[in-house]
């Protein structure tokens, strides 16, 4: 950028993070979200005022984390985990041996029988590797080499909020910081103008459950560790456009005095967080430009859309969210959290979770190969998944055609792509009829500890100390899974 | 870099607190004190396996009690741990000085531990002898000695002495006091959060009183907004809220306690009191309204109404979140970290955890609450003579408006009088679909478009085709599709309205919508018109299933033919205001349920034709118009007169020429439904709210293991942990008898706790810098006298905050100069010394304040229902939690101060969280202060300061200021509480005459800045230089100085 403004800001960050480390928070909070172009030889991640952590602990596998939250709970039974046993057993009650007192919700703790149902959907295998995976998914099906698919994973909460919350934070209760406000604390920005952990939000057909933006918020952690929501439409980040009858131009001779008066005052005050304003105003004009160029699609060839879809084009919907998601780490953002809503399908499942296959399922695809061909899914992890699984007993009656599964915590699917993880694996497995697990069980806490460790970052030692005891995202639980690791 | 930089802020308030001044912070102290030097350390490297918890401890080792520190080593029983005054001979100093990983201690898997200088320390300790103290904050506070000073002629009163004994010790001097303005901009925001007026900066700076300064505290001390700015603080401790939490996060009615909070303040109750009363204001003997609304503290925690949760799992929460809150908020103690097993560091054990928690485990409450229940049980209706006979008079003015306008005589319209149903159809028009072109639809309504920003393509809905219509086109459905008319014509049960079109429709099995306000949501209230399978005509206004006026008509409806429709409703809230119109005459209706009893029916949707939802979904025997259309579609604000309905239905009018001709034109009648509309908008009934009150018998209490509400171990009664002080035998085992022991003048937590709070008020940080931990982990005070002075100064004060807050105000210590040498801030960055006042960001709800109150906009009223200011439209619709949406209606309450704006704790307000808000969903007694781009771009682009900055721009601009120099230096004024220096003023002269150029040049771009915000512009300005003073304001308002104080 060759603005006489900028530079000068910019020059002013450096000399301010230099002589403003005795602020604690103050110097933390812009070395977060800003950080000045760095020298062309010098790698972004090196100064060491990024983030707490003043290398990792370990060398990263990834260096950006893209998260396909499926929010709801998508059905493993339909989609990864193949049960060739329940056509078998169809309609037979859930046997007590198999369910072994697990705790139902109270959706389903009062019907009267909990009748096994199998998929009405066929599987079949992919790729070398073999993986199973239903017809709902062919293009995640012919990406099936590239991922690391998780049939074991299992979770205590059994109900939405909670199990989000948990997932997120570690925590199934409220007050906890989220996944990406521990990264942004921990390792600091990678990018130049963009925040650290961005928020992308889409949603199905079917009345979807609501999520909150605790799940994206910093808990105890400073409040500039929050996600930053973009919106489809209007500001792509609240508050970013100038008021109607402001131009660029008027934004910028506005600061360039208010910038002069701030240096004024600071002559008189000698309070060192005034040159962190000043600061803090020039990252906030960068962002004007900086944000509306990543959602700007215009420079996307036809091409794109025939990988991620036509509905790619319309803003706010999943696939133009998994591009928004490419673009965003192209710039290299640190966390990219997307949430899809609406896969809660109590009753009526094979109708609305084939319509939330078709949303989701070309798009969460193209991403992934995406990635590959800009050569960025070496070093970005890609995750899809929601906070638990199905049952594999039908809520509700179950016929010929149709059928519902309430929540199940005790096993379900999720997968994983790029980033340091062993493409083309089908890790762990469940009993024949996909109730409990049978092999290489994955708890959420472990989970977040290897998201963690393939990030460079050893979970035990990422510690915030909060009312006399140090957090941190696994709580006091928690182990690699070295296994899924290349 | 940090964490290095956090460590040697931890030395040098270990070598402050000792009144050490090396300039060197690697120096030991002469005299090592266990509470002060050692014990820090001993508890954060080495208690996680060496403290309390029996079940964690290793090796048999505990060092949290001088048993185990001194005794012998369970290897070898001829070694002692700790040989006093031999470091040599002691094992502790062999293990931590240990290069062999085997037996360095902390063990190098622990990712913890110790730096040279922290050994060199516990050395020094053990040769000294290593005395032992108890844990300094479990000792009850007693009168420090006065310290002597040197320059006595700056001291006020102790407080100062305190300070000053510890500046002069580093070699220091105090800073001057701060300028007249600078005091009252500090003074006027900490106590009431609220900027000084220019006028009265102008009589404190001329003010020759000597004590001039204290009669302006007594005066902001009295004032309404000191209880709001009190409240403020305390709303984030009592993890308040205006929803209940989770999931759909519905409302909750607590803002009467949250005025409870607001008057306890400002009637300056009695600290000890104000706990009491919140924690057992019901157990008072003959307990008032008031002492029962202040229990509401412990139900202010989420409460969840998910389906499908397990109950039990969540009453176990929330008895726990009481607890956590009560140890946080009254006693700085962790003691949540002792839910699953004994405390790691304080002498807390999972016992003492459940012993408290059974003092909170009797109250008759539902883990899973109604959907709808703002007040879930145990609740009490709001006692409040005004709200109640206010209530009283308006229904009794309503019931007699409604017996007039029934009785009002029917006219005999003049004989020449010709009734023109044409131009009156003309009024109160909200929409007209003549369905002849989709061109003239688009504008009006979207078609086809499933209304929902974020779904795929793979979704959007066939559109409606035209076909022929009863008068050219009409719309014809596939029974999926639909017609949005936008989100106007969200009625309230008071407002009047009609609805009418012309309806083609084919042999139903279900109902078909023909219009709907619901979006979908059988627990969304809204509206909705119907064709039956009956083939009758129905109109439902809905609140939830349970509240609901439900009318349909007697006669049949022909199907496969068109048929005109009406259906209007007077607001009345009663089945007997609708009327059915079949082709222009009215039908009896048959009333199915009558039951709205004047709840709400806003929706916050679109008004869909054709459909009920977007979602293509059947409920409630009531589905889209397969094959069905619609033709010439009206819906107005007001109920239609039969002649208006007959007009449109082309049938005769000759009938009920009089009520129509009464209708429009007859005045006397005209302004009684006037003046009947205004009252109903004012008609609520007496809300309920919750509090606390015991069951007969109490729940059995049991240790959970682990913590699991599902994992019950051994049961235990109501009692306190015994290491702060035991619970004496004489007071009642429940919440009055904690109440008791926490106000019990030995209690060595309560009182300290409470004034380091208020220190933190008014100084950012409190002495201790962990106010919500004073135990072991937590951080040691700056200056232990001082705090323990103002501790029993509160105490023998009979707990008077407001004089509390006095005295520290009225210190030289706190009037001191903000400003920063270079050589102090080397010296003492953190100010940990207290050598200078601290420059400090206004929070969330003062920079909002400011901006309204320097803008002539904030409307100061107190108390009430939570507000709804601006926020950005679809805000809670993108987290699929609209239920409820914040649609602010335009109106003095837009601009109330920020401490009534409706707090959603599932999505926050934005800004606020932006500038530190918590979110309310734990207790919280500490702000962080961060700066971020986000806040400027609130500051400079958020639509309340863009208008706040034109509404000061305008009081500027038209008030005494005859130059724009002193425009601008006032609208300064305003906003930092100063006069701009010289060249201040210059650059921002400049700025004004750049922008008044470009405004010239662009007037539209003029009117496009000065039109936001709903606050109406002032005619005799010209807009150019209104604009252009605009950018101006809103520059100062940006400035650092405009968000300090």
């Amino acid at each position: 950028m060759n603005d006489p403004f900028y530079d000068a800001g910019c020059h002013m960050n450096r000399r301010h993070f230099f002589s403003k480390l005795s602020l604690g928070i103050g110097g933390a909070a812009l070395a977060s979200l800003m950080g000045c172009k760095q020298a062309a030889h010098s790698p972004s991640t090196d100064a060491a005022f990024q983030g707490i952590l003043p290398a990792p602990h370990l060398a990263p596998k990834a260096r950006r984390v893209i998260y396909l939250f499926q929010s709801g709970g998508p059905s493993q039974l339909e989609l990864f985990d193949y049960k060739p046993a329940l056509h078998l057993r169809r309609g037979e009650d859930l046997p007590a041996s198999i369910r072994m007192g697990q705790r139902l919700t109270g959706m389903t703790a009062y019907q009267n029988s909990l009748p096994l149902a199998p998929t009405i959907y066929p599987f079949s295998q992919h790729g070398q590797s073999g993986a199973w995976v239903s017809d709902r998914l062919p293009y995640t099906s012919k990406i099936a080499d590239e991922i690391c698919i998780v049939r074991s994973m299992y979770t205590e909460a059994i109900n939405h909020d909670p199990a989000i919350t948990f997932f997120q934070t570690g925590s199934q209760q409220p007050g906890r910081p989220s996944m990406g406000a521990w990264l942004s604390y921990g390792l600091g920005s990678s990018n130049e103008d963009l925040p650290t952990f961005c928020v992308l939000l889409s949603r199905g057909l079917q009345r979807p459950q609501p999520i909150y933006s605790r799940l994206w918020g910093n808990g105890f952690l400073a409040a500039l560790h929050q996600g930053v929501q973009f919106r489809a439409g209007g500001d792509p980040v609240l508050y970013l456009n100038n008021p109607p009858g402001l131009d660029a131009t008027d934004r910028r001779s506005m600061l360039k005095q208010l910038a002069h008066l701030n240096e004024l005052h600071y002559q008189t005050s000698g309070d060192p967080v005034i040159q962190s304003r000043i600061a803090q105003y020039e990252m906030a004009y960068r962002m004007q430009t900086s944000v509306p160029d990543v959602t700007d699609l215009s420079d996307e060839p036809e091409s794109t859309f025939e990988l991620y879809g036509e509905s790619a084009r319309i803003p706010g919907t999943y696939a133009a969210n998994c591009l928004l998601a490419r673009r965003l780490a192209e710039r290299d953002v640190r966390f990219i959290q997307l949430y899809h809503m609406g896969w809660d399908q109590h009753t009526d499942l094979p109708h609305h979770l084939a319509l939330q296959c078709k949303d989701t399922d070309q798009p969460s695809a193209a991403l992934v190969t995406d990635l590959k061909q800009r050569g960025l899914l070496e070093d970005t992890l890609v995750i899809w998944g929601g906070e638990f699984g199905r049952t594999n007993y039908s809520q509700g009656t179950l016929t010929e055609t149709n059928y519902g599964r309430d929540h199940h915590p005790r096993c379900f699917t999720i997968w994983m792509a790029g980033g340091g993880v062993k493409a083309g694996l089908t890790y762990g497995a469940t009993d024949e009829l996909g109730y409990n697990i049978i092999e290489n069980p994955v708890h959420v806490h472990d989970f977040q500890a290897t998201v963690l460790h393939l990030l460079g970052i050893e979970h035990e030692r990422l510690t915030y100390r909060h009312q006399g005891r140090r957090y941190r995202l696994t709580d006091v639980h928690g182990s690699v899974i070295n296994s899924l690791i290349a | 870099m940090l964490p290095i930089r956090y460590i040697w802020g931890l030395a040098l308030i270990l070598l402050s607190a000792c009144g050490e001044s090396s300039q060197d912070p690697t120096a030991l102290p002469a005299t090592v004190d266990y509470n002060w030097h050692i014990k820090p350390i001993l508890s954060d490297r080495c208690y996680k396996c060496h403290g309390p918890d029996d079940r964690a401890r290793m090796a048999g080792l505990r060092l949290d009690t001088q048993d185990g520190a001194y005794g012998v080593s369970r290897e070898d029983s001829l070694r002692q741990i700790i040989v006093p005054g031999n470091a040599d001979a002691s094992m502790l100093m062999e293990h931590i000085s240990s290069e062999d990983p085997r037996r360095q201690m902390p063990p190098p898997e622990s990712n913890l531990s110790l730096s040279d200088q922290e050994i060199a320390l516990i050395e020094r300790w053990i040769d000294q002898g290593a005395p032992w103290k108890r844990h300094w904050a479990f000792i009850p506070p007693s009168w420090p000695a006065e310290p002597t000073v040197e320059h006595e002629d700056w001291i006020q009163g102790p407080i100062d002495a305190y300070v000053l004994q510890k500046i002069e010790s580093a070699g220091l001097t105090p800073s001057d006091e701060a300028d007249r303005s600078t005091l009252l901009r500090r003074i006027s925001f900490d106590l009431t959060g609220l900027p000084p007026t220019p006028g009265e900066l102008q009589d404190f700076e001329r003010s020759t009183h000597p004590d001039a300064y204290e009669m302006m505290v007594d005066q902001l001390l009295d004032r309404p907004a000191y209880g709001e700015r009190m409240a403020s603080i305390w709303l984030d401790l009592a993890r308040y809220a205006d929803t209940h939490g989770y999931q759909d996060d519905r409302p909750r009615t607590m803002w009467p306690w949250r005025d409870w909070v607001v008057r306890a303040f400002n009637e300056n109750l009695p600290y000890d009191e104000f706990v009491t009363w919140q924690i057992a204001g019901d157990l008072l003997p003959d307990p008032t309204f008031e002492q029962r609304l202040a229990t509401g503290f412990n139900r202010n925690h989420a409460i969840t109404q998910e389906g499908g949760v397990v109950p039990e799992e969540y009453l176990t929460e929330y008895i726990a979140d009481r607890t956590n809150t009560t140890a946080t908020a009254f006693l700085g103690l962790t003691m949540e970290c002792a839910r699953c097993h004994d405390h790691k560091y304080d002498p807390i054990l999972q016992k003492d955890y459940y012993s408290m928690f059974a003092f909170f485990n009797g109250v008759d409450e539902h883990g899973q609450i109604n959907y709808f229940d703002l007040a879930p049980k145990p609740s009490i209706p709001l006692e409040d003579p005004k709200l109640a006979a206010s209530i009283r008079q308006t229904e009794v003015a309503i019931d007699s408006l409604e017996q007039r306008l029934a009785d009002w005589p029917l006219p005999d319209p003049p004989s020449e009088w010709i009734p023109n149903p044409e131009a009156t159809l003309k009024s109160s028009l909200l929409s007209f679909l003549s369905m002849d072109d989709q061109q003239g639809l688009t504008s009006a309504a979207v078609i086809g478009q499933n209304g929902r920003a974020n779904t795929g393509l793979e979704k959007v809905l066939a559109p409606p085709v035209t076909i022929d219509g009863r008068f050219g086109g009409a719309l014809e459905f596939d029974g999926e599709n639909f017609l949005n008319l936008g989100l106007e014509a969200d009625f309230e049960w008071y407002d009047r309205f009609s609805l009418s079109g012309w309806v083609f429709v084919p042999d139903l099995d279900k109902s078909a919508a023909l219009f709907a306000k619901r979006n979908g949501e059988q627990k969304r209230s809204g509206y909705d018109v119907a064709w039956t399978p009956q083939d009758r005509l129905r109109l439902r206004l809905i609140h939830d299933s349970e509240h609901q006026i439900s009318v349909e008509s007697i006669q049949r409806l022909a199907t496969n033919s068109w048929t005109h429709l009406a259906v209007t409703y007077d607001g009345s809230g009663k089945a007997q205001g609708i009327r059915l119109y079949v082709n222009g005459l009215p039908v009896t209706g048959r009333v199915l349920h009558d039951t709205l009893d004047r709840n709400s029916i806003l929706n916050g949707n679109g008004l869909l034709a054709g459909h009920w939802t977007f979602r293509n979904l059947t409920h409630d025997e009531i589905q889209g118009m397969k094959k069905g259309a619609l033709d010439e579609v009206r819906v107005y604000a007001r109920a239609l007169t039969s002649v208006e309905v007959a007009f449109l239905a082309s049938s005769s009018f000759s009938t009920q020429l009089a009520t129509h001709y009464r209708a429009h034109h007859d005045s006397g009648f005209h302004a009684a439904n006037v003046a009947i509309d205004s009252l109903r908008r004012r008609i609520r009934s007496v809300p309920y709210v919750m509090v606390m009150e015991e069951m007969p018998t109490p729940r059995t209490t049991h240790i959970l293991d682990r913590g699991a509400y599902d994992a019950p171990l051994d049961s235990v009664g109501p009692d306190t942990p015994r290491s702060i002080l035991p619970f004496p035998e004489s007071f009642s085992r429940n919440r009055l008898g904690l109440a008791q022991w926490l106000t019990h003048e030995t209690n060595p937590l309560t009182a300290r706790v409470a004034v380091n709070r208020l220190w933190q008020l008014l100084f950012g940080e409190g002495l201790v810098h962990t106010p919500e931990d004073f135990g072991n982990q937590g951080a040691l005070p700056s200056h232990p006298a001082l705090l323990d002075y103002l501790a029993k100064t509160f105490i023998e004060s009979g707990y008077d905050t407001k004089a509390m807050i006095k005295e520290i105000v009225m210190s030289s210590t706190y009037r001191q100069s903000s400003n920063i040498s270079k050589a102090l801030l080397q010296r003492d960055p953190d100010n940990l010394l207290l050598a200078r006042a601290p420059r400090k960001r206004l929070s969330a709800e003062m920079m909002r304040d400011n901006a309204l109150m320097a803008s002539g906009l904030l409307n100061p009223a107190v108390g009430g229902e939570p507000v709804r200011p601006y926020q950005p439209a679809g805000l809670w619709k993108a987290l699929a939690n609209q239920i409820g949406e914040n649609r602010y209606r335009p109106g003095p309450d837009v601009h109330r101060r920020s401490l009534y704006t409706y707090w959603k704790r599932t999505i926050p307000p934005p800004a606020m969280l932006t500038f530190d808000a918590p979110e309310r969903s734990i207790c919280t007694v500490k702000r962080q202060s961060t700066a971020t781009p986000l806040q400027s771009l609130v500051l400079l682009n958020d639509p309340q300061y863009v208008e706040a900055a034109r509404a000061l721009a305008s009081r500027v601009l038209r008030g005494e200021a005859a130059t724009e120099q002193e425009q601008i230096a006032r609208a300064f004024q305003w906003l930092t509480s100063r006069a701009p220096e010289q060249e201040e003023l210059a650059a921002l002269a400049e700025l004004l005459s750049e922008q008044m150029s470009k405004f010239e040049q662009d007037p539209a771009a003029a009117r496009n800045l000065v039109s936001v915000g709903i606050s109406p512009l002032k005619p005799e300005l010209e807009l150019q230089s209104l604009a252009a003073m605009t950018v101006v304001t809103s520059t100062i308002m940006n400035l650092d100085e405009a968000q300090t104080r």
